[in-house]
């Protein structure tokens, strides 16, 4: 038992003399969150298909540290994103804007799901109708056979 | 004459050669054909010319980063060498020294070297040249636009353009003094 305290006391004065570190150095500061948010909205413009938050290129670190800098300058994310748009060209943005030719890409798969949704409610409209008036669906008049 | 009901109600009057909702479908898929259609040209449109030899270089505006602005124009009757770099890229720093030396020792043959720093940041692009002493033109491509229009594949590249603005040669990775050596009098004016 006094060798299990023993123990204790030294594992104790060991955390003490040598602590580990400390939570403002693990903590990312608030100004990284802001940064990592940033970036993850853009894409690496040198790689296929990675983000700028994820990318170990040391384009891309120096990418985030810009960011940072703009940060700190009091610049609005909206502003920083279309700075790097400008700077960098479309590719660093991770979806076409709203403008212009590249609205297009939003406005194709608007077009098909309202497309789709009028087909839908035109014909579900006409199959109320028929239940409604008792109609079967529409067949063009025939003569029975001879019985 | 035998006048035998029908199985079911008719419909009054003839009934429509294409219905309603078809017509609606039709236009429908034909409204998003000539979307796509349309997003298929710009997409091919976009795609960058393949840079030939012997084929008009692509015009370039460039800001420079000590000041001012430089074009392709500007620099009609010069043989240019124009180098994509960047200060993250490690084989430019090999480079740079041979690109600088070259501009001190053909500017007044005829000769100029620009460099376009590609996807960099103003500071880390000042701060490689400072570090190499590089004197010759240098500037920031905004945009990707000029990196786009040569259709660079990464850095460092090396176009050469010959005094009347053809492409005369193109050079993937880093420079030697062999390969600027045999480039060089590709685009050199004449005497």
């Amino acid at each position: 038992m006094p060798r299990i305290r023993l123990c204790l006391a030294a594992v104790l004065l060991l955390a003490m003399v040598f602590p580990g570190p400390s939570a403002p150095v693990l903590a990312q500061t608030e100004l990284d969150d802001r940064m990592y948010d940033i970036a993850r909205e853009l894409w690496c413009p040198l790689c296929s298909g990675v983000r700028l938050d994820a990318c170990e290129l040391q384009a891309c670190v120096q990418m985030r540290a810009e960011i940072r800098q703009l940060l700190a300058e009091g610049r609005e994310p909206e502003w920083i994103v279309a700075y790097f748009e400008e700077e960098y060209g479309p590719q660093v943005h991770g979806q076409p804007p709203l403008r212009g030719f590249h609205s297009l890409a939003w406005l194709v798969p608007a077009v098909a799901v309202v497309g789709l949704g009028i087909g839908a409610g035109l014909r579900t409209r006409r199959a109320v109708r028929q239940r409604r008036s008792g109609v079967v669906p529409r067949i063009r008049s025939q003569s029975l056979p001879e019985a | 004459m035998s006048d035998h009901p029908s199985t079911t109600e008719p419909v009054a009057g003839p009934p429509p050669l294409v219905s309603r909702s078809l017509l609606l479908v039709v236009v429908a898929i034909s409204v998003m054909l000539v979307l796509l259609a349309l997003l298929a040209w710009r997409v091919l449109r976009a795609q960058p010319v393949a840079l030939a030899v012997g084929n008009p270089a692509p015009p370039f505006h460039l800001q420079l980063i000590e000041g001012g602005s430089l074009t392709l124009a500007d620099l009609q009757g010069r043989g240019v060498v124009l180098n994509f770099w960047a200060s993250w890229c490690d084989p430019c720093r090999d480079e740079a020294p041979l690109l600088e030396q070259t501009w001190q020792g053909s500017q007044n043959m005829g000769i100029t070297v620009v460099g376009v720093a590609h996807l960099d940041q103003k500071a880390a692009a000042v701060r490689f040249i400072q570090t190499f002493g590089i004197t010759y033109p240098n500037g920031r491509d905004s945009g990707s636009l000029i990196a786009r229009a040569y259709g660079i594949q990464g850095v460092p590249e090396t176009f050469f353009i010959d005094p009347a603005g053809n492409l005369a040669g193109v050079w993937r990775g880093p420079l030697t003094a062999e390969t600027m050596q045999q480039f060089l009098p590709l685009i050199q004016p004449a005497p």
